[in-house]
This record gives structure tokens, sequence and C-alpha cells, in this order.
């Protein structure tokens, strides 16, 4: 990894070490917000735009921060990055920004920030980190967008806000509450485990 | 620290199994044809399409991820026949499908299948049915009204929960099962006989149904409820005997089953008593499932030359 | 640790906080009045939501209940808003609760909640809210809570419907013991 910009970098957030899938890390915000689309790509997006801002900012400085003090520093970064996030969302998407609620600004304790800030761009140059930011963010976006697309067309009938399934259609409500975040991400989890090992492990 | 993860114990090899199957669906018969002499002939359709569903789901899982075929044990069965047991007797058809395939698809055959699964698998579709179709799920027929629109009545829990304006049935009437509630839940009388049966057979043992009944009892009547009410209503008999006891879902030691049915006893009275529905028997089992492991890590005899930690 | 050391790690701390703090003022700065726009607009459409012929709106205050006093073209009061905030499942709801002449409810709408996404969040849907139109507080009730009670509950979001029922249900009982 010592390339200057290193493509693998990127793909490997998006499946490979998908942060939800395989680093399983900030799951609390995927869990809550993934009951309609419309609020997983605005989480997904918000989230993309932190990871990504906070990469960069903190590979930037990691050669002028002395490490005992990194872990507040970080924080910081963070917070900056998730309040403007915050302002930006209240001012141009004021509908996004009521239904992401308390999870936006819960963004800055979300564990796969500050884990992709400690575990990668505190140790790599600027552009593979901008990489790695974007292609975790992205990973995060896609998968819960998945996540989102099966509970919200599952439990509600709708894509979108768009009934799609007829009003005929009782809805399997499990999937919008809670548990249905919880089997849907297992199940999503198994199947890459399937598709990566084909089985062959046994308990 | 003991790191180390252990599956779920296989009790029986598969010889006996198929023996230990048919042990248990011959003693559901009696309840079966109870809850047909009371909540009519459309049960009968509830309970095949609960088992072939499960059958089926079964035959599909093990196809997809190209198993050996193993649906002639008959654990499908027993899952359809339990499952059909725990819903209520006009819930619609392609419920009762959805049923069959959670409880076998989702709770059992993705977590291992036989002897692998952690939850109840008849319990945890009930659960979610629950959550996801509550209107259906609470709707409860008056028993002996054989019409496939049956007039509605309230099951005794929940008349003496929220104190409505109905009549409680008899004593009698709810130990023979004339009372509205599930299908297979209602007849003490029939379910009792096929648990003397399983007992006979030593397919299970008294551990966990006498502390879970028990422990109901003990707290209804220091809190002025009838204790004879409490265990003959709900599915607390049913849960006791056929579900709390399944091999698989419950701990290994005689200790550790009497540990668990009062835990179960606990929780159930705990919701009947203070929770938002008026049952609690499902959820008081598939809670205490969560626990098998931990109970059985703390009644299990330490192994000879092991450390103590 | 060393003095050097404990000097370099306060300077960087500081440095990073004021760049972050000026960097967040400057975004405050220019998001603010967009926000507050918004926040007006809103406020304004929803009050429109609920008196369409209103043409003016007045803070007024009687025994120490705030509402807005609804005008129409000839300057005549039409109506009342009242803000009611009530504790919901993921925190306070509010609502504006509008209160036509003869006291009965005209309209019902949430201002903000923080209900969860997909379940409680539905009691902003009109289906759930027009149940309030024209009801008087006995009738103010969950179905499932009392024998008068006339709104329908949201599946799996009782706590929400139930907080919303009792808010306006305590409202109307503050409205006649206090202002008529």
């Amino acid at each position: 990894m010592k390339k200057l910009i290193d493509f693998k970098v990127f793909l490997k957030g998006i499946w490979k070490e998908n942060p939800i899938l395989f680093i399983m890390l900030g799951l609390c915000p995927v869990l809550a917000v993934s009951s309609s689309v419309k609020d997983a790509l605005g989480m997904g997006i918000a989230v993309i735009f932190v990871l990504t801002g906070s990469n960069f900012v903190i590979s930037s400085i990691k050669k002028i921060v002395p490490s005992y003090v990194r872990i507040p520093v970080y924080i910081v970064v963070i917070a900056t990055f998730v309040t403007i996030t915050d302002y930006t969302l209240a001012a141009f998407s004021p509908q996004i920004h009521r239904n992401l609620g308390v999870y936006l600004p819960l963004i800055v304790v979300n564990c796969i920030i500050l884990g992709r800030a400690e575990g990668f761009a505190s140790k790599n140059n600027i552009l593979n980190s901008i990489l790695d930011g974007l292609g975790m963010g992205i990973g995060f976006s896609l998968i819960i967008f998945v996540i989102a697309s099966i509970r919200e067309i599952i439990g509600n009938g709708t894509f979108l806000s768009r009934s799609i399934l007829g009003v005929s259609y009782n809805p399997f409500l499990i999937m919008i509450m809670p548990p249905g975040a919880f089997l849907v991400i297992g199940l999503l989890i198994a199947l890459k485990q399937r598709i990566e090992k084909g089985g062959k492990e046994k308990c | 620290m003991n790191n180390k993860i252990y599956c779920s114990p296989h009790i029986h090899g598969s010889e006996t199994t198929g023996k230990i199957m048919f042990y248990v669906i011959f003693s559901l018969i009696p309840a079966l044809f109870g809850s047909i002499y009371f909540f009519g002939f459309y049960v009968v359709k509830v309970i095949l399409i609960s088992i072939i569903s499960s059958v089926l789901s079964e035959l599909l899982f093990q196809i997809l991820m190209k198993k050996e075929i193993r649906i002639y044990d008959g654990s499908a069965i027993i899952t359809g026949i339990l499952l059909a047991f725990v819903l209520p007797p006009r819930i619609p058809l392609w419920i009762v499908a959805i049923g069959g395939f959670l409880a076998i698809f989702l709770v059992k055959e993705l977590f291992g299948g036989l002897g692998f699964n952690i939850f109840n698998p008849a319990l945890t579709a009930r659960a979610i049915l629950l959550a996801s179709y509550p209107v259906e799920m609470t709707k409860f027929t008056k028993p002996l009204d054989y019409s496939i629109d049956a007039i509605t009545s309230a099951t005794p829990l929940f008349i003496m929960k929220e104190k409505i304006n109905e009549q409680l049935p008899s004593l009698w009437q709810m130990f023979i099962g004339n009372r509205s509630g599930c299908i297979g839940e209602t007849s003490v009388l029939l379910l009792l006989l096929g648990a003397i049966f399983l007992l006979l057979k030593r397919v299970i043992t008294w551990h966990i149904p006498v502390s879970y009944i028990l422990t109901v009892a003990i707290f209804s009547l220091f809190t002025n409820e009838n204790p004879a009410y409490q265990i003959t209503s709900g599915g607390l008999i049913l849960g006791a005997f056929f579900m709390a006891t399944d091999y698989v879902t419950s701990p290994i030691t005689k200790k550790g089953k009497i540990i668990f049915g009062i835990g179960c006893g606990i929780i159930t009275f705990l919701i009947r008593r203070w929770g938002g529905y008026p049952e609690g028997v499902c959820y008081s089992i598939l809670f205490m499932n969560t626990l098998v492991p931990l109970i059985n890590k703390y009644t299990l005899p330490k192994k000879f030359g092991s450390k103590n930690e | 640790m060393n003095k050097k050391e404990i000097f370099t790690g306060i300077a960087v701390i500081t440095f990073i906080c004021g760049l972050s703090g000026y960097l967040l003022a400057q975004v405050y700065k220019t998001t603010k009045p967009k926000i507050e726009a918004i926040k007006r607009i809103e406020e304004e459409k929803l009050n429109k939501e609920i008196f369409p012929e209103a043409v003016k709106f007045e803070e007024k205050e009687i025994n120490g209940i705030k509402y807005l006093s609804v005008l129409n073209s000839n300057n005549e009061e039409i109506g009342k808003i009242f803000e009611v905030k009530t504790l919901g499942y993921g925190g306070y709801i509010y609502l504006k609760v509008g209160i036509d002449k003869e006291n009965k409810i005209k309209k019902v709408k949430i201002k903000e909640h923080n209900e969860t996404p997909g379940l409680g969040a539905k009691i902003t849907q009109d289906s759930f809210l027009n149940q309030f139109i024209g009801k008087t507080k006995e009738n103010i009730y969950l179905k499932k809570d009392k024998s008068n009670g006339r709104i329908d509950a949201i599946t799996g979001a009782t706590v929400s419907s139930r907080a919303i029922v009792d808010g306006i249900r305590k409202l109307l009982e503050d409205i006649g013991e206090k202002i008529n």
C-alpha cells in the first residue's frame, strides 16, 4: 500500500470490506433509518460526505497531530463535518433533515467514521484516504439502500413513498419495525458469506 | 475466560429421531381432534397448509443449499402442527403459509437445521406474524361456531386483563377447551392426555412443565389472580408441555430445566400482569431460549481434569 | 510526558478547535437566514393549511394560554390555532391544532416530531389526523382505550397515537376551563 493512488482501496469498501457487511461498524443508523429508501439515501450521502471529508483532513494533518491527542482531534474534525452537513441539509433539504432526526448528529459517534480515521487515514496518504472514504461511504450507502428497499417494499408496499404493490397488499409490518432491520442485515451478511465462501465452511 | 463456542448438542442419533418425532405427532392428535370439534372444519385447512408450507420450505432450502434432503424425519411436520396450534382459528390461509416458511426457512434452516436452531421455530414464526399482522392475529372466534365468519369473542385472558364486559367461561369449559383462543391451545384435558403419553414414553421430562406451571400459579396466588384460570387460559399448557420442552432449545440438565421453567413462568406472569399483550407464553419461552447456552454453561458438570476458572 | 509534549498537544487541539469553530461560524452565518426562512415559510404554510381562508394571524394570550388568532379579509376572528407539546415515543411531538368558532377541531397538523421513521412517523399522515376533525373532547380517545373513543391508532404505533390523542384532549379541556 505504498502506491500514491491504489484503486483497490476504493473497491474494497464497496464489497470485500464493506462497512456494514464485513466491518459491521456503525450499524445503529443503518438499523434506525433504513425503513424508508429516501431517508436511507439521505443518510448515505451524509455519511459519504463526512467520511471522505474527515479522512481527507485527518490524513493531511496526521504529521502535526501528536498521537496522544489524536482521538479528541479526530472527534473535533468529524463533529465539524457532521455539523456542516446538519446545517446544509436543514437549509436545502428540510424534509430529509427532519426525517433523519437525531441520527444525523449521531454520525459523530458512528464508529465507522472514527474507525476509518484511526485505522486508515492516520496511516495513509491523502489521495488514498479520500479513496478509502469514498469507497467506504459508497459501500455503506449501497447496502443501506438495498436494506431500505427490501424493508420499504415488503414492510410498507412502497418504494420511495410510491405505492408499488397496490392497495390490496397487506404489508409485512415487521420489516419496517426494528426487528426487520436485524433480519435483513443478518440475511445479507449470510448471503455475502455464502457468495464468498461458497458454503464450504462448516460449523 | 473460556472463549470456545459450543454448537447446540445433538441429543439423539438419526435412528431414534424418527421414532421420537412419531411419538410427538401422536401425542398432538387428541388436541388436534379437539380443535376440529371446537372450531370447525376450517382448522383442518389451517393445519394442512401449515404442514405443507413447513415441509416444502424445508425441501426448498435443502435443494437450494445442496444439502442432504431430510424432510422425512418428521420434524417439519411437528413444527407445522405446532405453528397451526398457536394461530387463531379463522386466520387467513396465506398468513399460515408465510408462517410455515418463516418457521422453517428463517428460524430453523438458516441457523443450521435440526439441532442448531436457537429459537423455537413455531413460536418465533408466531411472534413475527403477530408483529406483522396484528389485526388478523388477534381475531379470536367463539367456540362451536363453525361458520367461516364466526362471531368474534375475546379470549379469557383478554377479558381478565382489560376487565371488559364479557362473561368468563366456567372452569369446566376452560378445562375441556370450550373457550375462545388459538386453535390448539384451548383444551387442557386433551393436551394433558398427549403430555402424559410423552412423559410415559420418556420423550419429555416433568422438570420444565411442572416448574413453569407452578411458578405461574404461585405468582398468581400472591397477586390475587385466580391460579386455576391463569393455568388453564392462554397457551400455558400447550407451551409448557410441547414448546418449552423442545430438545434443541431447552437446557440439558435437570437443574437447568428447572431454572428454565421458572424463568418462563416469571416472564409469562410479568407479561400477563403488566405487559402490553394479554398473553406472554410465546415471548417468555423465546426469551428463555436465548438464555439456554448460559444456563447450560453454569449447570453442566465440570469435565474431569478441567481447570477451575 | 515532558513539558514540550504537553505544550504541542494543547497547541494542536487549540488550533484545530479554533479552525473548526471559525468554519462552523461561517457555515452557520450563511445557512441561518435560509433555515429561518424555511421555518417561517413552513409555519405559514401549516397555518394556511389549517385555515385556507385566513388572511392574517395575530399572536394573542388569554389566561396564560398562547394562541394565534386567525383573521379573515374582514378582520373578523374565524378561529384560533394552538400549539400543543406532547410526549411521544421518541421525544416531544409539536402539534398545531386549529379550533373554529364553535370550539370544534378544524384541523390538526404535526409541526415537529422525532418518532420512529416508518412507524410512529405516520402520525403526520392525513388518514390519521383527519380523524380529529369535528370531534369534541369526549370522543378524543383511542378506540382501544375507551368505548366512546373515536380515534383509530396507527398500527404498531400506539404510543405515538396515544400521545397525540392525549395532547389534543388536554388542550380542549384547558380551553374549556380557561378561555370560555
